[in-house]
């Protein structure tokens, strides 16, 4: 098994160095001059030229290149053109309040989305069943920022009970987490319903209800093992896709996460924040990722054999 | 049928219905037998016959929707299964009567080691803890020629007879008075087919277990049957001890099926099937449901369904049997 | 599963909810705590971006100069009525035409307990030379340090605004020490002069700011200033009714109306040093013809665009700066809207029958809204405008290298001064990167405009000034829009508050009631 594991992190080289070069050419290659926005729309001629040469913007393509790397190498990603902070500083700053949202948001969801799929999934057709797949589909569908000011209208205006956004104590995680949970418990649901529904055909649970094992015990211990695997697929991508930020929410709420600090740095063309940031994005979820398969192998035996 | 001691389990008029979304599915229609303790019971049928059904009946497993016991007692012990509450029937499953399926390789649950699923069977049904009954277990597991220290082994690593002899251990376990095994070697290859059925012989013996063995190969059924009875579109035609049905078969279908096995002592081209096709259960033929593709037809079958005669005290066959003068 | 009940009821609340227009209430105020004399100790700032440095030369940005103008102060400040007072600097003399003398106060105190001197200044002034900033300090050769609170400033060139510069927020003093040991991390941890010390940032959040006690000007009433960092226009608009920040900048014109009519907020609206436009590349046909570029202006239907864009937000421009900034000239009557007179100009340039052009614009929603009205107007006169939406960086990128036809943009005048409001624009040395993307050069304006930057005598500046401005609305390279008005929404308990023009509103002396 561990052998598995440093195989598969020894894999993240190749995934880093394609996703930076990637980054890096698109960055270059767009329009957009970042000495121009640091200076802003006043600058003189004379005063953008220095501060290109400054910022070696205009070494060739492959200059550029390989100055990066070697400095990404030794972990240094430069400072922000922006803020002139060391990347990652900036980048651990702000991860925080992502990690901890897209979490709580995740435990929310899982909460909601896999207790409804199974009742659904065991009371197929059922009014509940309807309803329930309906407000998942609402929940799926429903933009995020939009469901996030209709929970700021209700719970911070008219009812003054919550904050309207920001980031502070846990009272200012609940609408943001409600928002992020809802809709992720949606795809849940629908998934852990679908998934369920297979695995209650199967010829095992027949078996084991002629043993003559509580209805229970038939969905949760024997149906819900095996239904797991894909649900566990689905959250994991979903946490890991949260980590890389919740851009509309993080707007919304005027959340501090590294979401909107990705959509702005590439907005103000800050080519190292930019290339921090992905890079930092690729490795979370190459890690969520590895998580995800070793998680499997302790759910489906079957799984564990073929990494030894 | 008389038992020497007491009739374990019998069925009277045994009627189950699937409603579709194209008719309703008559599964079986009538159904009646019993079962003394300690026999061995071979259900014989075409796949689609209601064998399985009736198998599910008796433990009251058919899923409903969209099946339904729609008539008929079933006795077990003297006592109609039919009216238990469920909880009550959930106890009998797994202790009093136990079921195994045709396909070992699906009907084990992946993720649970064997040991854990034979263990579940008895910390459910018998007073005993957790460690208890996996000591059972292996036990069990020794039983059926596993070693039990694989009871930590997950189903994926048996091969295919030996996960079945694992649902064997897995339905024995409680020690239940009736077995019913509904095609458990047709999965399997021929060699250990042979070995399967010798080993549930074995145990049979050893514990005194009444079995009901669902089975559509004849060759089986001469081993380790003691009674057979024929199934044909949810009805049973023909029914009776082993010496009488092998010997002296009567039903026109029961005839077709014996002919129509390949003998090893005639030469032959080809072989001899019974024309005609198994009718569509939402939609059976009036009269007696064989008669489309009998060759021994008169007027009368096709619109009166004949009812049960009792031939003899063994033997019962649900024909008017044109041909033969003893009809009434 | 109660879970999912509570979860739905919430949302078809939420969903009712929304049916309805307009929230009045606000709620409870957010945890300030109490302070002496029955005002709050922390006012709340709402603002739409979070600053990106607070080293006040790495940054100008609206985020940053916010907080910066309380970190720091500048040597003068400029009045409402254009003249000039003392700051950190208490008297100056222009000795001669290039050199001009500065006294600063003594015992003027920095957050660090060091004394702001001379070398501070020239400290300061080198380093903004080679800076973001460095256009507002351009016009200055070296820094002589006289004694230790008199310094010469030697000029390139007489320059006539050089007190409206060094009013400007950019242009405060840093202090060398500070700057020097902080090295690359000073932009976290600036040290100023100022009224209030930085005392902590949350990236991307919020910047908290304590009164320093030792200010020259005497402490702040409010003791601490907390500036949080709220991108969307309606959720800071939200933060402001329901009591969690006590001042919001830049509201939204459509949430203008629900703070006016909450008695709990007083919405606050003043004209800006800003002017919007429609500009022309007149390096391309066909708005190398002048009647071209006349008709447009004509065409055009600025009332349109103030109600329904800026919803009344906005006054109708005539010359291309704002009348807020000085020498503004009133007299001038621009281009009032005249559909047949538009026609007939086309016709005289030889387009009776319209061309095809591009507006570009980059993906603000006002700017595109304007767009979509000046695509209407120009087609009742035979034009077919196509536009195009730019993401920012590239839209500066590229006008600057020529590539437009049309083009929507903004200038302030941050520093009020004409110059600052025209030098860059349209003087014919310009480039198009610093401003000038109209590709424009008439060589009578150029040379006024020179003249009005040496001039020190203020008549003669505005003779220059005003017919500089008459000379650049007849040649049009550009259609004035409107000047919008700066909007800030605040507490009705919040006393003091007054919109700076140049968008760094100063806190000191704001207090909040309980």
């Amino acid at each position: 098994m561990y052998k598995y594991i440093i195989k598969r992190l020894a894999l993240l080289l190749p995934v880093l160095i394609g996703v930076s070069f990637i980054v890096f050419t698109i960055m270059y290659f767009t329009p957009g001059d970042p000495a121009q926005i640091i200076l802003g729309e006043n600058a003189t001629e004379e005063a953008l030229a220095n501060l290109r040469e400054e910022m070696g913007l205009n070494d060739s393509f492959f200059v550029q290149y390989s100055r990066f790397i070697i400095n990404a190498v030794q972990g240094d990603f430069g400072r922000s053109y922006q803020s002139n902070r060391v990347v990652f500083d900036e980048i651990f700053s702000r991860f925080p309040a992502t990690l901890q949202l897209a979490g709580i948001g995740v435990l929310l969801s899982v909460l909601i989305g896999i207790p409804v799929g199974v009742i659904s999934a065991t009371k197929q057709y059922s009014f509940f069943d309807n309803t329930t797949m309906v407000f998942a589909l609402i929940g799926v569908s429903m933009p995020n920022f939009w469901q996030g000011l209709m929970l700021i209208m209700l719970f911070s205006v008219w009812l003054g009970i919550l904050p309207s956004g920001g980031y502070g104590d846990w009272t200012y995680f609940i609408l943001p987490a409600i928002t992020l949970g809802t809709s992720s418990a949606g795809s849940i649901a629908r998934m852990t319903r679908s998934s369920m529904l297979e695995v209650i055909r199967q010829d095992y649970i027949r078996t084991a209800r002629a043993k003559g094992v509580l209805e229970k015990n038939v969905v949760y211990k024997h149906a819900l093992k095996n239904a797991l695997i894909p649900i566990i697929t689905v959250v994991g991508l979903q946490f890991g896709y949260l980590l890389g930020g919740a851009v509309l929410t993080e707007t919304v709420f005027s959340w501090p996460g590294i979401g909107r600090l990705l959509v702005d740095s590439i907005k103000q063309k800050d080519t190292p924040m930019v290339q921090g940031l992905v890079v930092f994005i690729a490795v979370t979820f190459s890690i969520v990722n590895l998580c995800i398969d070793i998680l499997y192998s302790y759910v489906d035996p079957r799984i564990k054999s073929q990494y030894k | 049928m008389e038992c020497k001691h007491d009739n374990l389990l019998q069925i009277e008029d045994l009627s189950i219905q699937y409603k579709t979304g194209e008719g309703i599915v008559r599964a079986v229609n009538g159904v009646s037998f019993s079962l003394c303790k300690g026999q061995t019971m071979g259900l014989v049928g075409e796949t689609g016959a209601g064998k399985t059904t009736t198998a599910l009946g008796i433990l009251r497993l058919i899923p409903d929707p969209p099946g339904k016991i729609v008539g008929g007692k079933i006795y077990f012990n003297g006592e109609n299964l039919l009216q238990k509450p469920d909880g009550m029937m959930r106890l009998i499953r797994g202790s009093q009567i136990s079921m195994i399926f045709q396909d070992p390789m699906t009907s084990l649950n992946p993720v649970m080691t064997v040991g854990e699923q034979i263990a579940e069977v008895i910390e459910i049904h018998e007073a005993l803890g957790k460690k208890e009954s996996l000591e059972k277990a292996k036990k069990m597991l020794e039983m059926v020629g596993i070693p039990g220290s694989r009871h930590s082994d997950y189903p994926h690593q048996f091969s295919g007879g030996m996960k079945q002899r694992v649902v064997i251990a897995m339905a024995l376990a409680c020690d239940p008075q009736l077995l019913i095994a509904d095609e458990p070697t047709t999965a399997l290859d021929v060699t250990i087919q042979a070995q399967v059925l010798d080993m549930m012989n074995q145990l049979k013996k050893e514990l005194n277990t009444s079995m009901i063995l669902i089975t559509h190969d004849l060759g089986v059924v001469a081993e380790v049957c003691d009674t057979v009875a024929i199934m044909y579109a949810g009805e049973i035609v023909e029914y009776g001890s082993i010496q009488e049905i092998f010997e002296n078969p009567k039903h026109p279908y029961t005839i077709g099926l014996f002919q129509s096995l390949p003998s090893l002592d005639v030469d032959t081209d080809r072989l001899k099937p019974i024309s005609g096709m198994m009718p569509d259960p939402t939609n059976l033929p009036t009269g007696c449901a064989f008669h489309p593709r009998c060759s021994q037809r008169c007027e009368k079958c096709t619109s009166m369904a004949p009812p049960m005669v009792n031939l003899s005290e063994d033997h019962q066959v649900r024909c008017f049997l044109c041909e033969d003068v003893s009809e009434q | 599963m109660k879970t999912t009940r509570f979860i739905s009821i919430a949302l078809a609340l939420a969903l009712s909810a929304s049916l309805f227009t307009g929230c009045s209430n606000s709620s409870s105020s957010s945890g300030s705590s109490t302070g002496s004399q029955g005002i709050k100790e922390e006012i709340v700032i709402a603002q739409n971006s979070d600053a990106k440095s607070l080293d006040l030369q790495a940054s100008n940005d609206g985020g940053s100069l916010n907080v910066n103008a309380q970190i720091y102060d500048t040597l003068v400040v400029k009045n409402a009525d254009g003249t000039f007072s003392p700051h950190l600097a208490k008297s100056w003399e222009q000795v001669s035409d290039l050199v001009w003398q500065f006294k600063l106060e003594e015992g003027v105190k920095f957050h660090n307990g060091e004394e702001l001197k001379a070398s501070d200044v020239k400290f300061t002034f080198e380093r903004g030379l080679t800076s973001t900033i460095s256009y507002m300090l351009d016009f200055i050769d070296s820094v002589d340090v006289v004694d230790e609170y008199t310094f010469n400033l030697n000029l390139k060139f007489p320059y006539a605004p050089i007190l409206s510069n060094l009013s400007y927020t950019s242009t405060g003093i840093l202090n060398e020490k500070a700057v020097t040991e902080a090295g690359e991390d000073y932009g976290q941890n600036p040290i100023g002069t100022g009224a209030y010390m930085f005392s902590n940032w949350k990236a991307g959040d919020s910047i908290e700011l304590v009164a320093f006690e030792d200010y020259f000007k005497g402490a702040a009433p409010t003791k601490k200033l907390k500036y949080r960092s709220i991108p969307e226009n309606t959720s800071r608009s939200i933060a402001l009714e329901t009591g969690e920040v006590d001042i919001a900048y830049d509201i939204d014109p459509v949430d203008k109306e629900t703070i006016r009519s909450n008695d709990q907020l007083v919405l606050i609206e003043a004209p800006s040093l800003q002017v919007d436009y429609v500009g022309f590349n007149m390096q391309k046909e066909p708005f190398t013809d002048v009647r071209v570029r006349q008709a447009i202006n004509y065409a055009i239907d600025r009332e349109g665009i103030i109600s329904a864009v800026l919803l009344g937000g906005g006054e109708v421009a005539t010359t291309p700066i704002s009348p807020k900034v000085t020498m503004s000239n009133p007299d001038i009557v621009g281009y009032p809207r005249d559909v047949e007179k538009a026609k007939e100009l086309l016709k005289e340039a030889g387009y009776e029958n319209g061309f095809q052009t591009t507006i570009w614009t980059n993906d603000n929603s006002v700017r595109t809204r304007i767009a979509q009205i000046v695509q209407a107007n120009l087609k009742e006169i035979g034009i077919d405008v196509a536009i195009e939406t730019l993401e920012w960086s590239s839209y500066l990128d590229r006008t600057s290298n020529g590539e437009h036809d049309m083009f929507i943009l903004g200038w302030t005048a941050t520093t009020g001064d004409p110059d600052g409001a025209m030098y860059v624009l349209f003087h014919g040395s310009s480039s198009a990167t610093a401003g000038n993307k109209f590709f424009y050069s008439n060589d009578e304006v150029s040379e006024l405009l020179d003249l009005g930057r040496a001039e020190t005598d203020d008549a003669k500046r505005q003779e220059y000034y005003y017919k500089a401005q008459e000379l650049v609305v007849e040649d049009a390279p550009l259609a004035a829009l409107y000047y919008a008005n700066d909007c800030a929404g605040i507490s009705a308990k919040v006393d003091g508050f007054v919109l700076s023009p140049s968008k760094s509103h100063k806190l000191y002396g704001v207090t909040c009631a309980i």
